[in-house]
């Protein structure tokens, strides 16, 4: 039966980000992930459930999501991101920490901007405009292996000065 | 296959450049939450067998025969559930199965019980209904379909008799029966007899499949006697004859009794007293919002009528969020009844929801709103009407139109302090 004491508004509000984030990190794509975030808040409504704090919430509702996940993938006989999920969820974890990743994509935020514009440009038009690596190696005036060399580099480096400032700001 | 970290770094890199972000689905699960809490207080029971039989039968003709599809994308709907079967390809896709359904026109496409689970898709009234035994009755999925609308008429009196007896024995479910009772084989060749002779009517005439669906199915049925007032709606609008038209709609008043609440409200704001008379009969044996629409209806006629249920109402935590058309035309409900005060106080409430968009970088979602609360502002101020059978579709309609002179954030919060005035 469902929790009529449960502030069913708030408890989406706060989590409901985090969680659709989770989902596409495993592998939902952008639509199926928001209705498997739906999915989950009406099945934690509909069960006794006591919040306690935001930390194990969010624990519990990721916990429930991945259940609807794996049983969305086995229905669809689709092929999973990850082969473990469990060692996909040590990553989410240490990734997340107790915010829900806020700090890491502040992070990330202050990180690109330390980078070249043409490095900035070439993530915008592959992550952001979807293009092909062709596509933007055209658009940025480079060649298509020049690209991939790139967003390799990039990324490497935007991972080291994330886990910099995380480290500084621990 | 990628490595946690990269992939975490990519989907970031994806939302920071624009290209996804989280969606905000409060409204969605608040709307579903309380549609849940309806259904469990129905007593109907259903034969899902049935209802997969029949919508086997009813989806493959109906599906067949409309006309080409007019677009990719025409509606977004709420379904229920029932059972899937294999189609044939013939214009309909799937791109997703659980609730994002979108129907591309004119593609080959195979509904493969392997790839979309269980799942029934049929065609009403030119509108995807999609049913799914495994997800359970009475879940609302939201829907796109780029579907024709099919055109019927009610049938007549003799035909609805005969129709209804049907139906009732096709509704009344194996379990009921008694198999220890003398009369169990008769009562349960007469249940699938009744199915047969309905798929048999149904091929002769395809029309009725708007009557009997929406009478078979369950919850996905409220979608379905939408579909069923706004064919007869259209029919009344549309009929040059008058004559036919006032006849239809003294047959309507006569069965008013038997009428859905939905179909009232659309009757009554078109003007019938029939339908009026009988939603005042309604009023204390409904509850939830339906109630609260209805109460809503005779304020915004000025009739004080259910003055309370409209002022309880308002305190509903959910009611903002989860209808907020049911809200808003609340409002300007208990304005029209002298009742002032009310809409300073939704208009402050949707300041701190627009706030809230804006600030998360939504401001699509932010304009829509505000646009909403302009429908309803020029509703209160021009001492317009309000059809509350259709009330999301038409503020829907009123907020696609001329979004260009609300582009930016500053131009959306200017013009929310103008409604506040």
């Amino acid at each position: 039966m469902p929790q009529p004491e449960l502030d069913l508004e708030r408890l989406v509000r706060e989590h409901q980000a985090e969680l659709w984030r989770y989902l596409r990190y495993l592998g939902s794509d952008a639509a199926r992930a928001e209705d498997l975030v739906q999915e989950t808040f009406l099945r934690v409504w509909r069960r006794p459930f006591e919040e306690r704090n935001r930390r194990s919430t969010a624990a519990y509702l990721r916990t429930v999501a991945r259940n609807l996940f794996v049983s969305d993938i086995r229905r669809r006989r689709s092929r999973p991101v990850f082969q473990d999920l469990d060692e996909a969820d040590a990553a989410w974890n240490a990734h997340a920490g107790g915010d829900g990743g806020e700090r890491w994509r502040a992070a990330l935020t202050t990180c690109l901007e330390t980078l070249t514009d043409r490095a900035r440009q070439v993530l915008g038009l592959f992550y952001g405009a979807r293009r092909s690596r062709a596509a933007v190696g055209r658009e940025a005036g480079m060649t298509e292996h020049g690209v991939k060399t790139l967003l390799r580099r990039t990324r490497s480096k935007l991972r080291t000065c994330i886990e910099r400032k995380l480290h500084e700001s621990a | 296959m990628r490595a946690p970290e990269d992939r975490l770094l990519e989907l970031a890199l994806s939302e920071h450049f624009g290209a996804e972000s989280p969606p905000d689905v409060v409204g969605q699960v608040l709307r579903v939450a309380q549609a849940g809490r309806r259904h469990r207080r129905s007593t109907r029971r259903w034969s899902w067998a049935a209802a997969a039989v029949l919508l086997v039968g009813l989806g493959a003709f109906v599906l067949f025969t409309g006309r080409e599809p007019a677009g990719p994308e025409v509606h977004v709907l709420k379904v229920g559930v029932t059972r899937f079967e294999n189609v044939p390809s013939g214009g309909i896709a799937l791109d997703t199965v659980w609730g994002r359904i979108l129907l591309r026109p004119g593609t080959d496409a195979q509904l493969n019980a392997p790839e979309s689970g269980s799942l029934l898709l049929t065609v009403f009234a030119g509108r995807a209904v999609l049913a799914d035994g495994a997800v359970g009755a009475g879940r609302e999925v939201f829907l796109r379909a780029g579907l024709p609308l099919l055109e019927a008429s009610l049938p007549s009196a003799d035909v609805r008799a005969t129709l209804d007896g049907l139906i009732a024995d096709v509704r009344q479910s194996e379990s009921d029966l008694d198999p220890t009772s003398p009369t169990y084989v008769e009562e349960l060749r007469r249940m699938k007899t009744a199915r047969s002779k309905l798929l048999a009517l149904t091929e002769e005439r395809s029309e009725l499949f708007i009557y009997i669906l929406p009478r078979v199915l369950p919850i996905p049925s409220a979608e379905a006697r939408r579909d069923v007032r706004d064919r007869t709606l259209e029919l009344l609008a549309r009929d040059p004859r008058l004559r036919a038209a006032r006849r239809l709609g003294r047959e309507l008043e006569r069965d008013a009794s038997t009428l859905e609440t939905e179909t009232l409200l659309a009757l009554a704001s078109r003007g019938l007293p029939g339908a009026l008379r009988e939603l005042g009969t309604r009023l204390d044996s409904l509850s939830g919002w339906p109630r609260l629409r209805v109460a809503a209806h005779f304020g915004l006629r000025e009739d004080a009528r259910g003055l309370e249920l409209l002022r309880e109402g308002l305190r509903d935590p959910l009611l903002f969020s989860g209808d907020p058309d049911l809200y808003l035309a609340t409002v300007v409900a208990l304005e029209r009844l002298g009742q002032a005060g009310h809409w300073r106080d939704a208009w402050a409430r949707m300041r701190d929801a627009v706030a809230r968009q804006l600030d998360a970088g939504r401001t699509d979602t932010a304009r829509q709103e505000v646009l909403r609360l302009g429908y309803f502002h020029t509703a209160l101020r021009a001492q317009q009407p309000l059809d509350l059978s259709r009330l999301s579709e038409v503020v829907a309609r009123y907020a696609a139109k001329d979004t260009r002179v609300l582009q930016t954030g500053s131009d959306i919060q200017a013009e929310l302090e103008r409604l506040g005035q």
